[in-house]
């Protein structure tokens, strides 16, 4: 709606009518606003978000081409480095944990550079939802950490869990990753020992992972799913900081929440919803906080 | 073993050239630097290569343009054709696989397991003919 000035000019006005009862009866009390500041405001805000919304979108993009293209010149770095050793057959002590240095950052830099381009591509890539079976999806995950549960003699009790309509893909990376920590954290003087539940909430459904690893403080329980935050050394567990934000990605594109409960020294609850139809963007997750 | 190598990063192409003498004792091996060149170069041939390595991310004419115009090509269509690239998005496995590639090698950093599974592949290739 639009008030025109004496000059002709047209500028956005605000009607507002209350009832008034007077003696001679009911009458309307109009009060017209001018608000050209505040749809000034609206276009402001409305240009930050998109202006902010494209400097997400090429931020992303950005990760994704920058750690595509480190990959084949930090490839060159290490093969020509493990030819190099070769040529130098007299190669003191020294000389040779040099070239172990080189080996070992360079891995850790290339894990770096996959996990960034799994992250921007969890961010960047549109979900399809179809009805996904859990049972199915958490049995893949295992297979793929097959080695590992071997390796550390992992029991994983898993109960039949329900179908939901998700994207099979990344949620099969999400028990993945969680699933892998809880090994990977696991306490030197007891096999890892892990336990799946799950109940419905509602719309969503809540899955907790229970260990009885390692643990964390308190305080850190808030801050480990922000991408690259690390509890540890390398030197203690090798790592990215990188798989709890992956985590984080997928269970909002799956319309939930994701946090974690554990005292020190005790194992770790992961809990996460996940909505059980199609994602529904103005539906909120139960609070896990 | 006549192979010819399309890659245009010099560093990466010595690398696969380095890992084909050893494995193969191969003295002359056919390369080009972008897909443009490779093309030429092949489309110009009158007997094909045994093998062709196509590294994906190719400037000018991409390695999956240059793959579909390979299989397309009377000479050259069934010349074996395998993908090394740096890329394990399987999207660009996919890809390969659905333009034609006969197998996918990823440059892996460690040169022997690079060199083991480039050699694997043009081996398998090369027992399918």
């Amino acid at each position: 709606m639009a008030g025109r000035r004496k000059d002709g000019s047209e500028f956005p006005i605000e009607i507002s009518l209350s009832p008034l009862e007077t003696e001679t009866g009911l009458l309307a009390m109009a009060a017209v606003r001018d608000v050209s500041d505040r749809k000034i405001v609206e276009e402001k805000l409305k240009d930050y978000a998109s202006n902010l919304e494209a400097s997400n979108r090429e931020l992303e993009q950005f990760a994704y081409v920058a750690s595509h293209d480190l990959q084949a010149p930090l490839r060159n770095v290490v093969s020509y480095s493990q030819l190099l050793q070769r040529e130098l057959p007299e190669l003191s002590e020294k000389g040779s944990q040099y070239f172990e240095h080189i080996r070992s950052n360079a891995g850790h830099m290339r894990d770096l550079i996959l996990d960034i381009l799994k992250f921007s591509r969890i961010t960047q890539t549109e979900r399809t939802f179809s009805p996904t079976n859990l049972s199915s999806v958490v049995a893949e995950a295992i297979d793929l950490l097959h080695a590992d549960i071997q390796s550390a003699a992992a029991v994983i009790n898993v109960p039949k869990l329900p179908v939901i309509s998700g994207d099979a893909s990344p949620l099969v990376q999400l028990f993945q990753n969680l699933l892998g920590n809880a090994i990977k954290f696991r306490r030197s003087e007891a096999s890892p020992v892990i336990d799946i539940s799950y109940e419905e909430d509602g719309g969503f459904i809540k899955i907790h992972i229970k260990d009885n690893g390692i643990g964390m403080n308190k305080e850190y329980q808030a801050s480990v799913f922000k991408i690259f935050n690390r509890l540890h050394s390398s030197a203690e567990y090798s790592g990215t900081g990188i798989g709890l934000a992956i985590c984080k990605k997928i269970v909002e594109q799956h319309g939930g929440d994701i946090a974690v409960t554990s005292n020190e020294g005790f194992g770790c609850c992961f809990t996460f919803t996940l909505s059980i139809d199609e994602v529904q963007h103005t539906t909120a997750a139960p609070n896990l906080h | 073993m006549n192979i010819f190598i399309v890659e245009d990063d010099p560093a990466s192409l010595e690398l696969t050239e380095i890992a084909l003498r050893e494995a193969y004792g191969l003295e002359a091996i056919g390369s080009a630097s972008d897909g443009e060149d490779a093309w030429n170069r092949l489309s110009a041939m009158v007997t094909p290569p045994d093998v062709i390595l196509l590294d994906w991310n190719l400037p000018r004419v991409h390695g999956e343009s240059l793959l579909g115009r390979i299989r397309a090509h009377q000479v050259l269509a069934k010349t074996p054709t395998i993908v090394v690239t740096t890329s394990i998005s399987s999207d660009d496995n996919d890809s390969a696989e659905e333009g034609g590639a006969d197998d996918y090698v990823v440059k892996l950093p460690d040169f022997d397991a690079f060199q083991e599974s480039l050699t694997n592949a043009i081996n398998r290739v090369l027992a399918r003919r």
